[in-house]
This record gives structure tokens, sequence and C-alpha cells, in this order.
């Protein structure tokens, strides 16, 4: 109740809105009623019952009368000036009937702000999830990424660019002996491995993450059931699972008692020890489907010379980055003492995670964001230029207003409410663009964009999309508003129809703002068209193998059934042998990495060094481990030497391969090490044979150091094996008769991850893509809104006020109209 | 029936006003007709039956003098014609013939 009601009178604003209601010679008699049964009442029932008898009766007024059509209509009211919501909902009705008689300067101006600002909007939301948000996990500022490098120059570089992947016994003298960590984690390798999932339904491959006991410590987060893995489970032995919520849920039907439980992962069982929560994503990705303790057990590929194992870390508390990196440099230097000859210039690198997690992917995306934000500024040059133009149209029928009575400021309000609605169209038009383009942007974008933030279209990007919408059509609304309604008014009235095609200031305004637009758009443009040639000459480069019509697949031995090396390699014969005898394949090789497509098991080598202290000499490089015809199927050649043939068996003294690369490394370009020894995995092998170089990536500056051994003398090593078969043509029913060879072998295996080989490396060019196709778009954008605007909006509609517009319908009858460029 | 047809609400508006005489205003009016019918009509409802009978010729209304009880608004005061007695009385009549035997049924 008001507190006019509990003094006696009736309620002000329903008062006023049964006077609006009715006609003026009823309104006082019909209030002198209400106001006597008002008072009536509240004497004998109280001013409440009184205040809400008084509404229902406005209410029925307001019902009754317009149905009865007795409705009053607007009041004589002198001071209808300040009555904001009449005038308003006056003015928006009149801007959308302006607005509709000039429909194509509707479209144009809204389509512009929306392509504008969805563009704008799209980008914003990858660069907030991606550069600005920070990780989803508890102080993430305190969470790093360890690398290791090997300093050429002996001592601690202050900006390394090699980095390497850690060594798994100098990460756990980091974690055992260094209290710069609150906790230290590693991954077993760089992506998440596989299981072939029994006995739950359908054999089917699931994904799995090898990780040590401190992983989810340094992440902050507990499972939400279940406990994490513990020191002594990493030994290689323990059959300790932890499941992902999503696994837990398709699989297990959400199960309260889970914990406990085994399941069947490559034949063995294992017992279920967790559930993460939802929402809980891995440095590596969102795709992992359980996670096991890798086996730390020093010894086999537990090396100091062994690089494998990716390294993420929880800072102490109060230690910064730099002191981290002090302490860790410092320990280095004691285990180079101590073990010279794996370590001996090997240090350790520490940076931000968040930092590491997007990668290089920062420059890209603040170059996308700078392009949104040209394209928008163009997008307002745009409009700007389109409503002066409007505005200088309209001078008359402004002036003809302002001569009839129109205050400056009530006019001033029109065009500004015109502009505010195109502006909330466009706006919407965009918000809703942005929303569609996020989704398709998140599809084409790399997967280092999408690791570890959801990236969402939040509100705080809705709200600088509608700020940005707003101001842009108020400030370049405005401009035109006060100069069409200046003090050149009654000028305009005079003026000659053959001179009102604006002042020389405003012609000279908007000859610039084209001018502008035209220099930023021709600056995306060159930027994408570079971008384009770039993007071009990465693909066509030689990168040293030959893709096309070749298919691979991935295969994992389980330990249980394979669990010798002859019982691997037999495998992979047997495979090889059926495979090859399909119609249509012509070469089948394997290999433990795929060509082109990054870095993978950096090793230490050594070559015999007279001068060095040791005897040898040390260097880095991509080891690889081949089989069948990998060589002759990629086209790689042969440059010297001899092929692996069958005297290279296992137990036999190991042969090597190396490219181009790795001799000039160890020897000096064009040297001819045939014959020679090296060291490394902690065999001597003899150089058989050297290749041709091929690159670690598309866009790799040079080739790097490579070493090939025959997998049929490293089957020591469990290695997952990509497969590649090279085929004169498409094989209708390739993987199918592949998967029936292979099920005739082992009905348990699952061949997964099948891609042609140029699908593979092109993922490593996604980054590359996503940005060359966004700058093109943005180019393209740009160079439509310029030239719409010698097209559209500089076209300056001559003649009497009662022509029509240049942004009339383009099919209404022909009339005169002249143009000018601005 | 015809377009000229008196609907149920307007025949206890016009009877309220005969029966109140020279005072009959809206207040009152709505009192009458409570009182009488037990109908709990509002001011609106009242308003728009009189505008249509003032419309149709059957009342006409003059303005009183202001009252401070009222915020120095008029009253306007409501009278029949003598057209409207008739139509009263033919709706009357036409009901009693048609209730005219069935007081036992019904």
């Amino acid at each position: 109740m008001s507190r006019r009601a509990r003094h006696g009178k009736a309620p002000d604003f329903a008062t006023k809105l049964v006077t609006r209601l009715l006609p003026p010679p009823s309104r006082h008699d019909v209030l002198g009623d209400l106001e006597e049964e008002f008072q009536h009442l509240r004497r004998t029932h109280g001013g409440l019952r009184a205040w809400l008898w008084y509404w229902r009766q406005t209410i029925a007024f307001a019902c009754k009368l317009p149905a009865a059509g007795l409705a009053g209509g607007l009041p004589e009211d002198p001071r209808r000036e300040h009555n904001v919501i009449g005038n308003l909902a006056a003015d928006i009705r009149f801007a959308v009937r302006s607005l509709l008689a000039e429909p194509l300067f509707a479209f144009v101006v809204i389509a512009t702000l929306a392509l504008a600002i969805g563009a704008n909007t799209a980008i914003f939301s990858v660069v907030n999830g991606v550069l600005l948000s920070p990780l989803d996990y508890p102080e993430p500022d305190r969470l790093v990424r360890v690398y290791q490098y090997y300093s050429r120059s002996g001592g601690f570089e202050s900006a390394p660019t090699n980095f390497d992947v850690v060594s798994p016994l100098d990460y756990t003298d980091y974690r055992d002996q260094l209290s710069t960590f609150q906790s230290l984690a590693g991954m077993g390798n760089y992506g998440p491995m596989g299981f072939d999932l029994t006995g739950e339904g359908a054999p089917q491959r699931i994904s799995a993450l090898y990780v040590t006991s401190d992983y989810f410590d340094v992440y902050g987060l507990r499972p939400m059931t279940g406990r994490v893995f513990e020191r002594s489970e990493e030994d290689g032995n323990s059959r300790v699972v932890i499941l992902s919520a999503r696994l837990w849920r398709s699989l297990f039907e959400s199960d309260p008692e889970i914990v406990g439980r085994t399941m069947t992962l490559d034949g063995e069982a294992w017992e279920i020890v967790g559930v993460m929560p939802a929402g809980f994503v891995d440095l590596v990705g969102d795709d992992v489907d359980v996670w096991v303790p890798h086996d730390m057990t020093p010894g086999g590929f537990n090396t100091r010379g062994n690089h494998y194992m990716t390294v993420v870390g929880r800072l102490a508390p109060g230690v910064t980055l730099a002191e981290a990196q002090q302490q860790l440099t410092a320990f280095d230097e004691q285990l180079a003492r101590q073990y010279p000859e794996s370590n001996d210039g090997r240090y350790a690198w520490i940076q931000p995670l968040q930092e590491d997690s997007v990668g290089n992917a920062d420059t890209m995306l603040w170059v996308l964001l700078g392009s949104t934000a040209l394209v928008l500024l163009i997008g307002c040059v745009n409009v700007a230029n389109l409503l002066i133009g409007r505005g200088m149209t309209r001078r008359k029928e402004l002036a003809i207003r302002a001569a009839l009575g129109s205050g400056r400021l009530r006019l001033v309000r029109q065009l500004l409410t015109e502009s505010l609605l195109l502006a909330l169209i466009g706006g919407v038009l965009g918000v809703a663009l942005a929303a569609m383009t996020t989704r398709a942007l998140l599809r084409l974008a790399p997967q280092s964009l999408t690791l570890i933030n959801d990236i969402s279209f939040d509100s705080r990007v809705l709200a600088l999309a509608l700020a940005t919408s707003l101001l842009t059509t108020a400030v370049f609304g405005l401009v035109p508003a006060f100069r069409s309604v200046g003090k050149d008014l009654e000028t305009a009235l005079r003026e000659d129809d053959r001179g009102n095609s604006g002042s020389r200031g405003t012609n000279r305004m908007r000859s610039a703002l084209v001018v502008g637009e035209v220099a930023l758009a021709l600056v995306l443009l060159i930027g994408a068209g570079l971008m384009m040639r770039s993007f071009w000459l990465l693909q066509t480069r030689d990168i040293g193998v030959d893709p096309s019509n070749v298919t691979t697949f991935e295969l994992r031995l389980p330990e249980a059934r394979y669990d010798t090396a002859q019982e691997r390699e037999g495998f992979y014969q047997e495979l090889r042998r059926r495979v090859a005898a399909i119609p249509g394949v012509d070469a089948v090789g394997a290999v433990q990495w795929l060509p082109v497509t990054g870095t993978y098991n950096v090793w230490g080598y050594a070559t015999a060094d007279p001068d060095s202290d040791s005897g040898w000499d040390h260097h880095l490089a991509n080891i690889r481990v081949i089989s069948g015809d990998y060589l002759d199927l990629l086209g790689i050649p042969l440059l010297a030497g001899r092929r692996f043939g069958p005297d290279d068996a296992l137990g036999a003294p190991f042969a090597v391969y190396l490219n181009e690369a790795a001799v000039a490394d160890g020897w000096g370009p064009g040297a001819n090490p045939l014959g020679e020894t090296i060291r490394s995995g902690g065999h001597d092998g003899e150089i058989v044979g050297i290749v041709g170089n091929t690159l670690l990536r598309q866009r790799s500056a040079s080739p790097t150091p490579k070493l090939y051994f025959s997998h049929t003398q490293f089957a020591e090593r469990r290695w997952s094996m990509f497969q590649l078969l090279r085929t004169s043509a498409d094989v209708p029913g390739l993987m199918t008769a592949i998967r029936t060879q292979l099920a005739e072998i082992d009905p348990l295996l699952v061949a997964f991850n099948v891609r042609t080989l140029e699908r593979a490396i092109g993922v490593g060019m996604a980054d590359t893509r996503f940005t060359m196709v966004l700058l093109v778009a943005f180019g393209s954008m740009a160079g439509l809104l310029a030239a719409s605007v010698p097209t559209a909006c500089c076209r300056t509609p001559l003649g009497s006020a009662a022509e029509r517009s240049a942004f009339a319908w383009p099919w209404a009858p022909a009339r005169k109209r002249s143009s000018a460029w601005c | 029936m015809g377009r000229d047809s008196l609907g149920d609400f307007e025949q206890l508006v016009m009877l309220a006003v005969a029966r109140l005489g020279g005072d009959a205003y809206v207040v009152p009016i709505i009192a009458e007709i409570g009182d009488r019918t037990g109908r709990r009509a509002s001011h609106a409802a009242v308003y728009v039956a009189l505008k249509r009978l003032e419309t149709k010729g059957l009342v006409r209304s003059r303005l009183g003098e202001p009252t401070a009880e009222r915020g120095g608004r008029a009253k306007r005061f409501f009278t029949l014609e003598p057209d409207a007695i008739e139509r009263l009385r033919g709706s009357r009549d036409a009901l009693l013939s048609m209730w005219q035997g069935l007081e036992e049924k019904l």
C-alpha cells in the first residue's frame, strides 16, 4: 500500500491511468465517483482495502473501455513532451516506419553490424576462453609444465628453443629431492594410449593415460569416489584403474558401488579404484576414458637417456617461477656431475601451464582478434557513412518538421532512436551469428585451442557485443543527427534541389571515412593474401615423404597375449604378409610414430670421439622404429649403404639408418659414416644406411636428425605401431578386408584410428589452416564492406523532398535520381 | 433479438435509475443493484452500460454541483427517458408471458 492511500488519497498512477482511458467529458464525474467510494471504503474498511479496490476498478476500466470502444485515446496533456514512455513508443513506431520505407538502407546497416559484431564476438569468445580465463583448476597460477633441453653451450640458457620431454629418472629425482614442487607428476606418453575393453558388451577401444601417482594432486582434484594411485603402484604390475565420469556413466550406468569392481582391459582384470568427477580435463585433452599408473621401475625404457615423459607440477606455496627455475638449474648441475654421460648439458625449463597449453596459439589469436577489430572498425565506418548520407537526404524533412514545431531535441532523439533500433537489431543478429560461428570455429580450431578451457559464449561476451553495437550507432548516429538538425535547418528549407548534396565539411568527412575504410580493408586483404601464400607454400613444399594413397591405422598388442619380442614380431610379420596379399595393396610397413606429425622419442645418441674424455660425442635425434617396406612405401630414398636384411635379426648386432641431417650433425655435411658405431637406447649399433631427410612438421624450418631401427631387432620394447599401406588406387572395402585378416590372427584385437596419411599430416597443419581460413573470411568481409560504400553508401540522392532516397526499393518506379561520389 | 434489445445488465441499471429517482448517479446505482441482486458491479461496467443507454436514447444525464467529498468533482445524475419506461415494461411483459404456466414446472 502506498503512502498516498494511508493518507487518504487514491493511488496516483491508477488515477492517471483512468484519466488517460476516459474521454475528456466523462473524466471528472467518473473520477469523482471513484473518489467518493474510495473514501467511503477507506473509512469503513481501511486504506489497504480501499487501495486494492481502486486498483481493481482501474483494471476493469482498462479492460472494458477499449473493448466497448469508449477509450479516450491520448490525453490532451500540455506536458506531453515529458511523457517519456509515450514519446518513446511514438519514436519507435516512427523509426520502424521510416526504416521500412528504406529497406535497402536498413538491410545494409543491419547486415554490416551483424557481420562485424558477430565476427568480433565469436573470436573474442575464443580469446576469452583460451587466453583470458584462468585454467579451471584450484590455484591455477601455481601449475607449471616442466621440459628439459640440451644446452649446446654447456651452461644454462635463458631462452632455450630445443625443448624436450623429461627423462623418467630425472623426473623421479626432481620429484623426490626438490622442495620446489608441492607435487610433480608425469604422464607416460605425449597423449592417451588405449586398451581393448572386453567383457562389458561389444569389445571396444578406450583411451587410457598412464600417469604417476601424483598426477591428480598436481591438478588439485580428487576422485568423486574412491582414491588416487599410490606411489607403490608405479611398479608396472599393479592392475588398478581410475575411471572418467563419462565411462562410469556410459558403461557402468553410474554404479555407486563401482569401486572394487574389476574390468577387463587387454584381456587382464583391472581393479577400479576411483572415478574422477565430470569436467576434469587433462592437459592432453578431454577424451581420456581411464587413468592407469605408469611403470616407473628403473631399467628397461626408464633410463636417463630416454626422454618420453610429459611432466606437470604444482609449485610449493610461496615459490615463484624464477625461484623454482633457479633451484632446478642448480639441481641439474648436480645431476650432470653425477651422470655426465646422460646429463651433461641437460637442463630443466619450466613455464606456466596456461602459457604452455596455449602454445603458439596466442599470437594467432591476437592476430585474429586484431583482424576482427579491423572488421568492426570498417563496419562502424560503413554505418557512419550510411547514417551521414541518410541524414543529408532527410535534411528537408527535418527542416519541415522543425518549422512545424518539433523541437531540436525531439528531432535528434528521433534520429537517435532510429540508429539505436538499427544497432539493437544488428546486435541481436550479430550475437546469433556469433553463437553459430563459435560452434563452427570450435570444429575448425586446432586441438591446442580446446584443451583446457571450455570455450563458451558467456555473459561478458554478450555484454561486450551489445555495448559495441550500441556505442557504435550511438556515436555515429548522433553525429549525423546533430549535423542534420544543426543551425542550417532554415537554410536547408531554402536550398535548391541541385545543391542538396551536403556541405563541404560533411563531404570531406565522408571522403575521409571511405579512404580510411578502404585502407583498413586493404590491410586485411593483404594479410589474408600473405597467409594464403604461406599456406600454399607449406602445402606444396617437399616434406620428404609421399603421403598420397597411404592409409594408416593403429594396433596395440596387449602384454598378456604378446609378452615376448618373438610373439610381437611374429604377429606383425604375419599381419604384414596377409595385408600385402589383399588385392590393390602395393606395400605394407609400420612405424611407431607417423612421419611429419611432430617430435617423438627424442633420444640421446653418441658417436665415437677419441678427443673427448669419455670417448663419445653426444647428440639428439628422433628415433623411428620401422618394419616392412616403410622407406619404399613413403618414397624415402636410401642414399647409401644397404637395407635391413634377414641377418639383422633379434639378438644380432644392431643395424641403424641415419638421415642426412643426422650425418651432418655428427660428422659434417656429405660425410660417409657407414660402418661406424653409434650408441643409443642402451645399444651399440652399426650405421648400415643413409636415408633422405623428412620434416618433423610440415612447417619445420629444416629437417632434424633421425635414427631408424628395425622393429625386428627392437621388439623387446612394446612399441605401439602405426600400420601403413600404400594402394594403387582407392580400394573398396579395404579396411573390412584388413579387419577380416586381423580377426583371423587375433579376434580380440581392434584396428583403430583409421585415416589417410595425408589427413594425419594435415591435422598438424590445423592451426595454420585455422588462421588462414579466418583471415581470408575477415579479409573478404572487409573487402565486401569496403566495396559496398561506393556502390551504396555514397550515393547521395538528390531531388525534391518528395523523392525517395537511394535506399528505397530498387524495383520502385524510375525516378529522378543522380549520384555523387563522396 | 433486434439491435436495440436490452441486455440483462442494462435493464438492472435502468431499474436502479428508476428506483433512485432524481438521485441516480453511479455510486448509488451500484449500491442499489448490489443490495437487491447481490451482484457487485464495477464502476467501469456501470459506466459502459449507462453510456450505451445514453447512445440508445434511453437515459439522459446532467452534471450536478462539485462536492469536497469527491475531491471537488461534480456528480453526473441519470434519469430515464419516456421511451425507456416503455421498453422496460415491454421486457417485463415478455418475460412474464414466457413464465406463465411455468411456475409449477420450474
